[in-house]
């Protein structure tokens, strides 16, 4: 009575019990390795996301030498946490193909977009779009134009003035274009040399003028009311003056790394 | 019980094998999860203070230098050598800096405070090792900090506490005193006035700047490049000049005596010699032809 009923009863019960198992097994095996391949893949994808924000590039000056010199590209400012370079980010836009070194076979596209609505986002590489994309938004600090301001440095003024007036000094020499910045049209100013002593008070004007310095030397800025002022230094032919003074400061920004395989 | 319950309990047990091994797959994977982010955390906490190390250390070095200037303006610095207090000062607030990081083991060995070939700069030299966990971050930094803005500690030094404002230095009767005790005519320095606080002078290359450069420049109290002049840290230490790269400044005198010690901090403080008198724009300074070539004016 070995094949008796209960037995083959119980045969059965066990049979469905094993493949119902071994079908539970396959589910949560693909399940993990479905898992797995996404973790290493975002984990990828992370790690190069973060190396590009947060190191300068090899070599650090990669943006400014032969493109076939650059092994990866990185867009921090070197010394300085958290500050992404926007001249960094420009090449990056106008060779896109330098981003699969960053990112090794995938789809990339960077958006920059500043927290002050009054910059546009900026777009590096490809449209992306399909199933399996992600993103990963990092907060970060834009330089901009930021480093082409000068230093002006108040001092007092060999000339005499009314009152409300503030005086500052810089260096200036022959190789670059000196623009005053006013981001008020509240005010004038003089601008004069030890060689050339100004007489010619100007009003101030919303934007960028273009001043009238050659050779080297010394000038002396003279501002009459509250109005902030700045003198950039561009290199000669350099059209970034029409820039709007939002783009000669640093500015807060989210930083978007929209892959796809 | 009969053969079959030894059967269907040997079955039971086979059964619980592959439920056993789905269960501790899955308590792998999320212990490999966990450790992945506290690895994670912890790479961020290094990095955080490292950032943070690198950070403050040009900050604290220029508070500590500003400190012990107004220490030796005010006559309570401590005896000894300066630089090693410098350093010193520097090591425990960095210390200090480090501590603040709970999470990890984070210490900053501060090696040098010295000065740079710019007598503008002073660089300071130091170590940071972080532990946090399995990750391990050493790295030698070396930081620059400006010493324009702080205060000019050394005529202090030399003529004990003259009277000074926020910027400038009132001499009354201490230059003349202690030109006098050197045995030169000091006399055209009564009530003479100099800068107290450091700034760069903008006039470069200096030959470049002539009367009206000179004029800003004994207006704003400038400071100019000189090899002669001491650096700041041997300001500090009281020396009038020293072998670095270092820093000289105008002193004012107020009166017109044709001929007098030359109106360069570091020449009337060291070896004294005469000039010719110079007006800029209504100012008197006595200036030998050495100084008159270097600042761009006309040998009388």
């Amino acid at each position: 009575m070995i094949l008796s009923t209960d037995l083959l009863l119980s045969l059965i019960i066990v049979a469905v019990i094993l493949g119902t198992s071994a079908e539970l097994m396959d589910i949560q095996e693909r399940r993990l390795s479905e898992e797995f391949r996404e973790g290493h893949v975002n984990q990828k994808v992370t790690a190069a996301a973060e190396i590009l924000i947060k190191s300068p590039g090899d070599p650090p000056n990669w943006e400014k030498i032969p493109l076939s010199a650059c092994k990866s590209p990185g867009l921090a400012v070197p010394g300085k946490r958290g500050v992404i370079s926007y001249e960094k980010f420009r090449k990056l836009q106008s060779r896109p193909e330098i981003l699969g070194r960053a990112f090794h076979g995938m789809k990339v596209q960077l958006v920059l977009r500043p927290v002050n609505s009054s910059i546009s986002p900026l777009v590096a590489g490809e449209n992306i779009s399909g199933d399996e994309v992600s993103v990963l938004r990092r907060p970060v600090n834009c330089n901009f134009l930021s480093d082409y301001v000068i230093k002006l440095n108040k001092a007092v003024c060999p000339r005499t003035h009314g009152e409300n007036w503030t005086c500052m000094n810089f260096h200036f020499n022959s190789s670059m274009d000196y623009y005053l910045i006013s981001e008020t049209q509240d005010g004038s100013w003089v601008l004069d040399t030890d060689l050339n002593r100004s007489c010619d008070e100007m009003d101030l004007i919303y934007g960028s003028i273009k001043l009238n310095l050659t050779g080297d030397g010394v000038a002396w800025l003279h501002v009459h009311g509250s109005g902030r002022v700045s003198v950039v230094a561009l290199p000669h032919g350099s059209r970034d003056y029409i820039m709007p003074s939002d783009y000669f400061h640093v500015q807060p920004c989210i930083i978007e790394v929209i892959t796809a395989p | 019980m009969d053969d079959c319950g030894y059967v269907m309990a040997g079955t039971a047990l086979l059964l619980m094998i592959p439920a056993l091994i789905v269960t501790a797959m899955m308590l792998s994977l999320s212990e490999a999860n966990s450790d992945m982010k506290t690895e994670r955390t912890l790479s961020a906490s290094v990095e955080g203070a490292a950032w943070d190390i690198r950070d403050n250390i040009p900050i604290i070095t220029r508070e500590i230098l500003n400190e012990t200037a107004w220490e030796v303006i005010n006559g309570t610095i401590p005896e000894g050598d300066v630089r090693e207090l410098v350093r010193g000062r520097v090591q425990e607030r960095v210390d200090r800096l480090c501590m603040s990081h709970r999470n990890i083991n984070a210490s900053c060995r501060v090696n040098s405070v010295e000065g740079t070939e710019d007598p503008f700069q002073v660089e300071v030299n130091s170590t940071i090792e972080i532990h946090g966990g399995d990750i391990e971050h050493a790295e030698n930094i070396s930081v620059r900090v400006t010493v324009e803005g702080l205060p000019d500690p050394l005529p202090f030094r030399v003529l004990g506490r003259p009277e000074h404002s926020a910027t400038s230095i009132e001499y009354g009767d201490a230059l003349r005193g202690y030109l006098d005790s050197k045995g030169v005519d000091g006399e055209a320095y009564v009530n003479a006035t100099g800068p107290l606080i450091i700034r760069r002078c903008p006039y470069e290359p200096y030959s470049c700047h002539g009367l009206e450069g000179l004029h800003a420049c004994i207006l704003n109290g400038y400071y100019h490049e000189s090899r002669d002049g001491a650096c700041y840290l041997c300001r500090l230490e009281g020396k009038t000049s020293c072998p670095h790269m270092g820093l000289e400044t105008f002193i004012i005198p107020s009166v017109d005596v044709g001929e007098a010690p030359v109106s360069i901090d570091h020449v009337l403080f060291n070896e004294t010699y005469n000039g010719e008198a110079l007006n800029v724009s209504g100012f008197i300074i006595y200036l030998d032809g050495g100084h008159r070539t270097k600042y761009g004016v006309e040998t009388p």
